[in-house]
Parts: structure tokens; sequence; C-alpha cells
């Protein structure tokens, strides 16, 4: 619901600030779409396997990791060696005291190591921002090349249904420079971010991007 | 209120050892980074389009208000239309009272700083947590942001380590990384238990009526999320049409402001779940008065970014602190005179050289020197930024200027007073100081005319 005290007088300050009398048509919107934003070759954008590597590369660079299996049946066998590997707590439903999450991306963009989490619950709101070690888990066929209209449609589609929650993107794991401009990872978030991509075959890994 | 240009603060900052070169040098990295991040890129045609999707959102101003409102609304959130920071001070107690707040996590803000929320919330018995490190290094010393994204910019790391040593009872250290971490620690749970979670907005999308927070700590996500209530503090210049829209401005802000190619969190607020509560102060606070000025509008194109701030010759050399409010640097300078009032910080857009930088490094392209210039002439007209002596000075430089005769005399009278000039100092205080800084010019010992007669 709206308050209304002060609304009606708002808009008219507005309005007149503007120049505009009541009752005056407003200009239509004039509003066009889309501007090119990225240096993606065509040829790129049709292969998911380039794409994958081109996200792991551009995540790299914001100190994010990127494991590749093979089908999304690996992706819980993944999770347990990287838990195994670092020596991480057991899962845990209190977020509090985990020491890592496991979140679902709706889509990855790989111009710039982008990742798209829509969390709609209570229980799961802090879930990006509480553990050290945050697991971002995707499907190749999430893969987009830049962000656009394209790659946001999950965005589009929660915000249209009205889901609740939050949607957010995230790009490496948390980090500050406010003291003297020197990068501190970690900060209030998670200080890994690991991103596991389901269906690249072993031997894409390593081929050229 | 009477925002001047600090004088004294500009001297103390000029002559202190450390504090210019800290900012110098990392105003000159920001601006490195910024230029990498940007080489990518359709740079110039993404500022383009940025600034026309601002203009278009800004002369539809009213509309779009309405449609976020509406859409905000449906979501499950409620909207409070504010005219003064006062106003919206207030109305953001009233809320913490209603949903007995003991506490306020508060994401990075420029808006929370206009409302002067902090000192509100203490003096009504709530405690404000500022969570962003740079807002936490600089509430701890009691201090205000001396730059839009860097609020601690003006700190060295030895001084956050005392600080730190001296508010919090730690063993000093100036170890940036080490520093992080405890601030860490010291907020995990103040987000946890705070009863309302405030954070400003980077962008309103009137299509969806979502909120978008741009933000690199986590402390953002942290802010909104945890508590179970949330406040969304907004000026009314943020709303833009479309989600599409966004796409352009995310491209450009964090290039802009951190010379990152993607800031670290774009949040998307879509609405409160489970029994949580969800709300938008729009706030006016002057911003009306700079949408009334035909000239200044194109200032409400800004996106916040501190570009400006980094490249500008005057804010390299003394700082945030001496603009005097919220906003320093180029925008500053031109945004306040219209917010406070002219006849208050009618000063402010003299403290610039005019060089342009500003202009070549604004994302949305707007025409900062044009602007100032602008500000200028208005706190002239308004009789905001002339004093009698200047006026005098201006007037007999027309008299001289305007005939030969006027002028063979001003030449003497230059050659006789530069050399009493020297004197200046004792002639008053006021005399002194202007003195301090400043040398006269020499005047040539013979005029050009005299050289060309004996040639």
């Amino acid at each position: 619901m709206t308050d209304d005290s002060g609304r009606a007088s708002f808009l008219a300050r507005v309005a007149a600030a503007l120049g505009r009398k009541e009752g005056e048509p407003r200009p239509a919107a004039p509003i066009q779409r889309a501007v090119g934003a990225s240096t993606f070759d065509e040829e790129t954008t049709r292969d998911a396997a380039a794409l994958a590597i081109r996200f792991r590369d551009e995540l790299g660079l914001v100190s994010g990791e990127t494991v590749f299996v093979p089908d999304v049946g690996g992706v819980d066998a993944e999770i347990e060696r990287i838990v195994r590997s670092r020596g991480l707590g057991p899962a845990e439903s209190d977020l509090k005291k985990a020491d890592y999450a496991v979140l679902r991306a709706e889509a990855l963009i790989a111009d710039t190591g982008t990742a798209l989490v829509i969390e709609r619950t209570a229980e799961r709101r802090l879930a990006p921002y509480l553990p050290r070690t945050c697991i971002v888990v995707a499907d190749s066929d999430a893969l987009f090349p830049t962000m656009s209209s394209a790659s946001l449609a999950a965005l589009h589609a929660a915000a249209r249904r009205g889901d609740k929650g939050e949607a957010v993107l995230i790009t490496g794991p948390a980090r500050t420079a406010d003291i003297e401009k020197t990068l501190v990872l970690g900060a209030h978030g998670p200080r890994h971010l690991i991103v596991i991509i389901a269906g690249i075959q072993a031997a894409e890994k390593d081929a050229p991007s | 209120m009477t925002i001047h240009f600090d004088r004294k603060q500009v001297h103390d900052d000029l002559h202190s050892p450390s504090a210019p070169a800290v900012l110098d040098s990392s105003m000159r990295r920001a601006v490195e980074h910024k230029h990498a991040a940007q080489a990518l890129i359709a740079w110039d045609e993404l500022r383009e389009r940025a600034h026309e999707i601002k203009a278009y959102a800004i002369e539809h101003l009213d509309e779009l208000l309405v449609r976020f409102e509406s859409e905000f609304i449906a979501r499950g959130g409620r909207v409070l239309w504010t005219q003064t920071a006062d106003e919206a001070a207030s109305r953001f107690l009233d809320i913490c009272r209603t949903h007995g707040a003991r506490s306020v996590v508060k994401g990075k803000s420029m808006v929370s700083e206009e409302l002067e929320l902090n000192a509100r919330l203490t003096a009504a018995g709530i405690d404000p947590v500022e969570t962003d490190l740079g807002e936490y290094i600089v509430q701890l010393a009691g201090e205000r942001p001396t730059h839009i994204i860097a609020p601690a910019i003006h700190m060295s790391r030895q001084d956050v380590g005392s600080l730190f040593e001296r508010k919090l009872k730690v063993d000093y250290t100036d170890d940036p990384e080490v520093l992080s971490e405890i601030a860490r620690v010291r907020l995990r749970q103040r987000y946890l238990d705070a009863g309302v979670g405030m954070t400003g907005a980077n962008f309103g999308i009137a299509e969806t009526g979502t909120v978008v927070v741009v933000e690199n700590e986590g402390n953002g996500g942290l802010s909104s999320q945890a508590p179970p209530v949330q406040i969304v503090v907004m000026g009314i210049e943020k709303v833009i049409p479309t989600l599409d829209d966004l796409i352009v401005f995310l491209q450009l802000l964090a290039r802009s402001g951190t010379g990152q190619k993607m800031s670290t969190y774009v949040h998307h607020f879509l609405g409160p779940v489970d029994g949580r509560a969800m709300y938008c102060i729009f706030v006016d606070a002057g911003r009306t008065a700079l949408l009334a000025d035909p000239v200044a509008r194109e200032s409400l194109y800004c996106i916040r970014c501190g570009a400006c701030l980094n490249v500008c010759p005057i804010y390299r050399r003394v700082g945030g602190g001496a603009y005097g409010w919220v906003y320093p640097g180029p925008i500053g300078s031109v945004i306040t005179p219209s917010m406070v009032g002219v006849e208050d910080a009618g000063e402010l857009p003299f403290a610039s050289t005019l060089c342009g930088a500003c202009a070549v490094e604004c994302p949305v392209k707007i025409d900062l020197p044009h602007l100032l210039v602008h500000q200028r002439a208005r706190a002239v007209d308004e009789g905001a930024a002339s004093s009698p002596f200047e006026n005098a000075a201006v007037a007999s430089w027309t008299r001289a200027m305007s005939s030969s005769r006027g002028y063979s005399f001003a030449v003497l009278a230059a050659r006789v007073g530069g050399a009493a000039s020297s004197m200046l100092p004792w002639i008053s205080p006021a005399a002194r100081a202007w003195s301090k800084e400043r040398s006269m010019p020499k005047v040539a010992s013979m005029t050009f005319k005299d050289w060309w007669r004996e040639r």
C-alpha cells in the first residue's frame, strides 16, 4: 500500500519542475534496445566449450575458480572432492556454522565470469553471503556470451512472475579495496568462489579459446 | 547551514606530509584500472546510450516513479514519498519504531549522509551500524566520507591501524587484510541481530519495481537480506525504465568506479519473503530544484561512480573534506548549490580549474564544466559569490582597460603597487591570509611601447 500524504504534492512538484501542465500528453518512449558491449566473435558464442573456457578465464581474473564435469551426475562427486581436499566441515543446514554453501546458477555470463543466482526462500536468503566458501553449480546450457536480455531471461521471468527473495549477479569472491585501494578478498562475504559447470567433456577443457 | 570551500582544511591538507600523497596515488591507480577495463568495449557508444536513457528517464520522472511504485507495491513493498531530508529521516525512524528495531545495519549509501541518518538514529536510541568497510572506518573515526565510492580514501593504512587499536581495543596492525578481517568478525553478529537493514539504491527499475544495489564486499547482501525489515532509501533520480537499460549502466558503473569489468554483487530485490517487510523511501531533498533548472537538470543523470573526483586536479590535491557537504568533487560542486541553496553553497563551483577532465571521464557524458560555469553564473547573479572588494577590483580593471590613458596609468600604478605588495601582509589579516599562498606577478620595468620606441 501507499501512504498518500505527500504523494500528490510530490508528484505535482516533479511535474511542475519538468514544466508540465496537468492533463498534458507526455512524449512517447523513444527507447531502443541493446548496445554492443563485448569483443566476442560469432564463432565463440555458439560453442558451449569455448564459452566455458572464456568463463573460466574471466572468473580466474577476479580470483574465482571454475571446474568442468562431463555431466550432471558428476556434480555431487565434485563437491565431495572440493570439500575433502579443502578440509571443509560437513554440510550444515545452519548457514551461520557452515563452511560452505552450494548455490544453483540460472545463467552464467562468459564475458565477465558472472553467475546469476536467485534465492526465493527465507532459509536460503543468506546462502550466498555467510559461508567462507561458495560453490555455484550450473549446467553448460546456462552459458551465455554476454550480459543481455537473453542471459538475464531468468531474472526477467522471476520479476514478471512476482517471485519473492533476491536475484544476485555474482562475479568472483567478495572483496574490498577500502584501505589505500589495496585489494583484500573475502571482506564480508565468501573468500572462495568455485563454479562447477556440468556438461563440458574433459577433452574440451583444453580446447583453444 | 553555510557551506564554504573549507580553506583551513585545504591548507592543512596541502601541508600535511602524507595525506595528499596517499590520495593522489590512490586516484592515479583508480584511473589506470579504469582505462584498462574500458579498453575492451565500445566505451563511447555505451556512454552515449547511457546519456540518452538518463535523459529520457529524467524527462519522464513523474511517470516512471508512479510505475515503479505500483510494481514495488505488487512485489509486497511499501513506498513513502518524502520532500525533505528531515522528513525522510523521520519516516525512517517511524518504520524502525513500528517494528521495534534497536539497531540498523546499513549498506553504503550517500543519500543516508544527506539525511544525517546516523545522528538521527542515535538520538532516537537506535544504533546505526555502517557495514561497508570504508564507511565503518569513517563511522569509527566520527568523520564523514570523503569520496563517493571510497569513503576512507583520505586515511592511510597506519591511520586505520591506530584507529582500530584505539576504538576496538585490538593489537595494532596496518595490514589491510587483517584490518578487513577484524571488521568482518565484529560485524557478523550485528547483521543477524539488527531489526532493520538499510541500503541505498543504484537503480530503481520502473518496469519491474525492483531495486538494484551494486557492491563488492557482500555487506549489501547481508544488510538487505539478514534483518526482518528492509528499507531502501532512494533519491528519485535513480529510476530507470527497463531491465535492459540496466545492462548498459552495469557495463559503465564498475569500470568507471573501481576499474572492474563487473562489480562482485549486483543485487535485485524481488520482494519480501515469509513475513518480512520491505520499504522504499523516495527522497526529493532538493532534487526537484535541480530538475526545475533546465541546464542543471543534466546533473541528475549522475550514477555516483566517483570518476570525476578521481581525475579532478582540485579534488586530488585537497580531498573530499574540503567541499563541506556530502558530495565532493566536480559533481558535488554542481549539485550542492541547488540542493542546499545558492546562498549557502554558491562558492563551490568556483573550486574548479574548468580543465574538463571530468567531462571526458563521466560515463553518462554529463557536461560538468558547462554545469560548473552555469552554477557560477547563478551564484554571481544571486549575489552569493562576489565581494565588494572583488566588484571594485573588476570595475577598476574595466576602467583601466577601456582607454589608453587609463591603461598607462594602471601600468604605472602596478609598478608602484607591485613593489608595495610585499607590504600586503601588514595591512590586514585578510590580506595576510590572501598573500600567504600567493605571490604578486612582477611588472616589467619597461613597457613594450617604451621598448619599441628606444629600440
